[in-house]
């Protein structure tokens, strides 16, 4: 009986549905494909600008660097727009 | 293993001004007989002072016997653990410590809203474009506006919404690039008729759903376009004119060409779009 008044208690306490089954069905997708931490380690590493910022930070900060050389026209990998 | 280390990269060509010296050093030393080529693209260590660690090729050549092409999968993660791990070495770098946290593209100083975008590109043959690019879009009152909240259905024009569309591309398109600049295009147009409708509530949020087809342009012209549909939830607190929450998704197809022009492919292109407020990740 306890357990019955309990469920139902928590039931009318529920707010009513807040998104139109639509608007809903968008936040599932949403929920879906928005990356994990795990699909966004690239953005775990301390990038820097360019090479120029990166061996002023180092030397000030006593940091080693980490420099990827790409020997073609395009390769910006900074923002992964390039 | 690179919680200490300051990341960054550069691209150019042999012969190219200005080359950084220690670019110059490793290319020198990739020329020597029994080094190289491997890939073109190479990883390297340098310390405090500049100095260069190490390096190594960041695909190396694939072992006698394999077939062509560089190393994949299982044996790529090994040259490269090998490959930090000796450079940590010789840094005096203790053992790799646990990763950094994840860090995404903030509000830029001055701006207290604002839209990020994930971008992914479902290239079966290149599995580089299936990790996510991340941008965001600083979004002025103005910007705002097309979202209002609607107390009846009604249309948005897609361009309206251009300012956060605009970074709806994915990362790495080199024939989207301009060739002198080496700039990639700017997504400069959207358009569609896109609905902007009550989608519920509750408490003191109200909830209002944007939804429609969207086609993009872009600053390289030839008639090129993609596109896709486009779902937003956006919520509103009282009635403040700028959201409290924005969550969406855009899922469409992106036409690829060949580096010379050739072939014609076309990939599953997703976008996800969420609110970015001063107070924190959103007003909810």
């Amino acid at each position: 009986m306890t357990r019955t008044l309990s469920v139902l208690m928590l039931l009318f306490t529920l707010p009513a549905a807040a998104q139109s089954p639509a608007a809903k069905k968008t936040l599932d997708r949403f929920e879906q494909l928005r990356p994990s931490d795990a699909d966004l380690a690239m953005y775990r590493l301390d990038w820097a600008e360019d090479l120029a910022e990166a061996t002023r930070r180092a030397a000030k900060e006593k940091r080693p660097v980490l420099l990827i050389v790409i020997h073609a026209k395009y390769g910006d990998m900074i923002t992964g727009h390039c | 293993m690179l919680k200490e280390f300051v990341v960054v990269s550069w691209h150019g060509h042999t012969g190219d001004a200005g080359i950084p010296a220690v670019v110059n050093e490793v290319w020198e030393a990739k020329r020597r007989p029994g080094v190289g080529p491997g890939s073109n693209v190479d990883a390297c260590v340098l310390d405090a002072a500049g100095k260069l660690v190490s390096w190594w090729n960041a695909m190396a050549p694939r072992p006698a016997g394999g077939r062509g092409g560089g190393m994949q999968g299982d044996a790529l993660v090994r040259h490269w653990k090998d490959s930090l791990g000796e450079a940590r070495r010789s840094l005096g770098l203790g053992a790799a410590g646990e990763a950094r946290p994840v860090v995404l593209p903030g509000l830029p100083d001055g701006a207290d809203s604002g839209v990020r975008v994930f971008t992914r590109l479902d290239d079966p043959g290149m599995p580089a474009y299936n990790a996510p690019v991340v941008e965001l879009v600083a979004m002025g009152a103005d910007a705002w506006k097309p979202l209002a909240r609607p107390a009846k259905a009604g249309t948005v024009d897609a361009a309206a919404c251009l300012p956060w569309l605009s970074k709806m591309f994915p990362g790495g398109v080199m024939e989207r690039t301009d060739p002198d600049t080496k700039k990639v295009y700017e997504i400069t147009g959207a358009t569609g008729t896109l609905t902007l409708e009550p989608a519920g509530s509750a408490g003191e949020s109200r909830f209002a759903l944007l939804r429609g087809r969207v086609t993009l342009t872009d600053s390289g012209g030839g008639g090129f376009s993609f596109s896709g549909e486009l779902q937003v939830v956006v919520e509103f607190r009282g009635n403040a004119a700028v959201p409290a929450s924005l969550r969406g998704v855009f899922e469409g197809r992106y036409p690829r060409k060949g580096p010379q022009g050739s072939g014609g492919f076309e990939f599953d292109l997703t976008g996800v779009f969420e609110g970015v407020f001063a107070e924190g990740k959103d007003r909810r």
